[in-house]
């Protein structure tokens, strides 16, 4: 990223410059959507998003840098969205109670015994790089994570691919850490399924 | 003796070393033993390495650059409120 640092970036967003704009959509747009999404439900979700990038525009000048930009950011959108939830006095249902029978691992593959009946198929790759050369794969787990619930999206997308720290996932989307853990888990093992299936559509081209 | 099904429920716990010593013990041992739960919890290691990997789904170009002028538009009216209301 063209940025050494985010006082760089902040000074440029301030000086209005396009590029940097650019930059900040494309890097924070889609997980502050996420967020939204889990708090108030996909149907006014854009519009709370809008709404808190003008209170990050707004309050841009005055961000002191006690947390990365990214965080500062996501908090905005969290607030924004909370309060949006609170004067609706809207309930959407948190945690995605509509996925919570599923199982991490579907337990069709499993005997009654709780041994393996179908176990995981054998890989033929072994490195995150080698995972990552195909498009085709890449597009896969995008898919993936796009069909999973609000939640799970945010989850998965803020801790594993963003590297925020649980605690501060958790206070943004207002959930205990153990609900978190289960939701992270259950993100995982469906990527981890989307890819075992795309290895046993490679073993059948072989 | 915990069961293959219960060692995929404790896998990503086991992965970020987040599981109470004694629990990490017994599944450690269950891993030992089985070759069909040591696969998927390499496989899903894998999995996770690969998301650290990868950066995150990025909206549209069209909308990046629809988006970026939007903002910037704001930017300039607010500054532009702000010094008339400095004026006053």
């Amino acid at each position: 990223m063209e940025y050494p640092n985010e006082l760089e970036l902040i000074k440029h967003l301030i000086d209005g410059d396009e590029k940097a704009y650019r930059y900040v959509v494309q890097a924070y747009h889609n997980n502050m959507l996420y967020v939204a999404r889990s708090i108030v439900g996909p149907a006014i979700a854009d519009e709370v998003v809008q709404e808190a990038w003008v209170s990050v525009i707004k309050a841009l000048p005055k961000f002191e840098g006690r947390s990365s930009l990214k965080t500062w950011v996501i908090r905005i959108v969290s607030n924004n969205a909370k309060t949006r939830l609170r004067r609706e006095s809207r309930n959407v249902a948190m945690g995605d109670a509509s996925d919570m029978e599923a199982l991490n691992v579907p337990s069709e593959r499993f005997q009654e015994n709780g041994h393996w009946s179908s176990p995981p198929q054998q890989w033929n790759i072994a490195s995150p790089d080698a995972l990552l050369v195909s498009d085709e794969l890449k597009n896969t787990i995008y898919t993936t994570i796009e069909k999973l619930p609000p939640i799970q999206q945010s989850i998965v997308t803020l801790r594993d691919m963003e590297a925020m720290p649980m605690l501060e996932i958790c206070k943004v989307l207002d959930i205990t850490e153990s609900n978190s853990r289960v939701l992270l888990h259950r993100a995982r093992a469906k990527i981890w399924q989307a890819i075992e299936k795309y290895q046993g559509n490679q073993n059948v081209k072989l | 003796m915990l069961s293959c099904k219960d060692i995929t429920k404790l896998a990503s716990d086991h992965i970020d070393n987040n599981l109470p010593p004694l629990m990490r013990m017994k599944v450690k041992m269950h891993l030992f033993m089985c070759h069909k739960c040591r696969d998927f919890v390499n496989q899903l290691r894998l999995t996770v390495n690969t998301l650290k990997n990868l950066n995150p789904v990025q909206p549209e170009e069209s909308f990046v650059n629809k988006q970026a002028n939007d903002l910037m538009e704001i930017a300039r009216k607010l500054k532009s409120d702000d010094s008339s209301n400095n004026k006053h």
